[in-house]
């Protein structure tokens, strides 16, 4: 029987501004305090920054979070693939508890042009194929296919807003729903190999590239493709749900794929209860705070939790996560 | 990277960046700008010097017709695509920062190709102004440079 991995501890820092060093210090203490563990104890350390941005920081950062003199796996393209890497570490016996340490200086996008961190120079960049400018395309698509509508975007981006208690940031309805709120953050996370506590039960991915065929502009098809991968459905039996997505409209096209046979309601706390994407997104290492959220949901009586990570503007790294109550 | 290109500025450690960093821990701050190559390899390179014939260049690989090009390491012909096109989806004008030139962000399908490219859309459009469907043509610069901006394209009938 495959070993079990728990969610041992977590601890986050999010915030306009934050200093990025001193959150990630502040965060691995909190995470290895909350695991009952000391740094000693830990076999291994697997870190997630944005590789466009904080890519020249991996290695310092690493550090701080604690690598030296153990194994390391850098992943830059999402927190969800990061906790990946650790359970596989564990599940293959290589480790029994492993660090995941994420960051990312969010404010940086939103304070430079994102074309001038644009890796390609042919098809995208000349073109001003930016983030914002993709996540409108594929909202215009949602909204003129019927797949949404302007209305419920408008709901979802003001109580997102509200639950991250971002209510007063720009009324404008439209960018409460279709712009990035970038934050800085950092997040840390151990998992055991142990019977006790919350369980990782299940992790389906999916990838693509960056230049989409049109179906590809719905994040409810990113989920579809990575849910498909999950050793065992679990569509009928979430009692928590939570989603980060760089915009509030990739959320919530993305939870379409799993809310089909229960419309989302404003007052329905079971998703996105922390606020989403809206509470604080720093980047690609972003899911790993909402995998600790749902945890932490479940932590509190309730069975089983989905953590949805939609890294990337159009989907090009998408995570599902289940995880299990064992209490 | 050559090391020689590379402007690499150093700070002085001041109080206000300790401050900031929330310890008294010693702190420097550096700005690298460093210059990249990049090469758009061997079929990106005939995609591209095909626009300054004023020519859109599909690649017919594996029973679809691709564009851009990308390199699968199969067997696989050029054919030229356009005029016409099929909108799928478009960055609405009243959404973002306007462009200088008039154009939005877009998906479009040429005709002779089964797949998406991004482009341009000229004049640009607002929500609504235009439903994904929508025919399209082709236009090309007065003077082709071998990039995307060599080409857009127009609504037909509009």
């Amino acid at each position: 029987m495959a070993t079990p991995v728990v969610i041992a501890g977590s601890a986050e820092h999010v915030g306009r501004n934050v200093a990025i060093d001193a959150a990630v210090t502040q965060c691995v203490r909190s995470a290895l305090s909350a695991a009952g563990l000391s740094l000693g104890e830990i076999d291994a350390v697997v870190t997630t920054g944005s590789d466009i941005l904080d890519g020249g920081m991996v290695g310092t950062r690493s550090g701080i979070a604690g690598v030296y003199g153990r194994e390391l796996i850098a992943v830059p393209s999402s927190g969800g693939h990061a906790c990946a890497a650790a359970v596989s570490l564990i599940k293959s016996g290589q480790a029994r508890n492993v660090l995941v340490a994420g960051w990312g200086e969010g404010t940086k996008f939103s304070a430079i042009d994102g074309r001038s961190v644009q890796a390609d120079p042919f098809y995208a960049r000349p073109i001003g194929a930016d983030a914002v400018a993709m996540t409108a395309l594929q909202a215009q698509r949602l909204l003129a296919h019927g797949a949404v509508t302007r209305e419920t975007l408008d709901g979802y981006g003001a109580t997102m807003r509200r639950r991250a208690g971002r209510a007063s940031d720009e009324s404008d309805g439209m960018r409460q729903w279709l712009r990035p709120l970038w934050a800085d953050g950092a997040c840390a996370i151990v998992l055991r190999a142990s019977e006790r506590g919350v369980r990782v039960a299940d992790i389906g991915m999916s990838f693509r590239g960056y230049c989409p065929e049109p179906g590809d502009l719905d994040p409810a098809a990113w989920v579809s493709a990575a849910m498909a991968n999950l050793k065992h459905p679990a569509h009928d039996r979430l009692s928590v749900i939570e989603a980060c997505g760089p915009a509030a409209v990739t959320e919530f096209a993305a939870l379409r794929e799993i809310l089909t046979c229960s419309r989302w309601r404003s007052d329905d706390d079971r998703v996105n209860a922390s606020g989403g994407g809206a509470a604080a997104f720093f980047g690609p290492a972003t899911g790993l705070r909402h995998i600790a959220r749902a945890a932490q949901a479940l932590s509190g009586g309730r069975n089983t939790a989905l953590a949805i990570d939609l890294a990337g503007p159009i989907g090009q790294a998408t995570s599902v996560i289940v995880l299990e109550g064992t209490n | 990277m050559t090391t020689d290109a590379a402007q690499i500025r150093t700070e002085v450690p001041s109080a206000m960046a300790r401050a900031a960093s929330g310890t008294d821990a010693d702190t420097r701050e550096i700005d690298v700008r460093a210059p990249f190559r990049h090469s758009a390899g061997r079929l990106g390179s005939v995609f591209l010097q095909a626009l300054r014939a004023r020519r859109l260049l599909g690649l017919k690989i594996g029973g679809r017709v691709i564009v851009p090009p990308r390199e699968l390491g199969e067997r696989s012909e050029w054919v030229e695509l356009g005029p016409g096109a099929r909108l799928e989806a478009f960055a609405p004008a009243d959404w973002l920062a306007a462009d200088s030139d008039n154009s939005c962000l877009a998906l479009v399908t040429v005709d002779g190709a089964d797949t998406a490219l991004l482009t341009r859309l000229r004049p640009a459009v607002v929500a609504g102004a235009l439903a994904p469907g929508a025919r399209l043509s082709l236009r090309f610069a007065e003077e082709p440079r071998a990039s995307m901006t060599d080409f857009w394209f127009e609504p037909v009938g509009v």
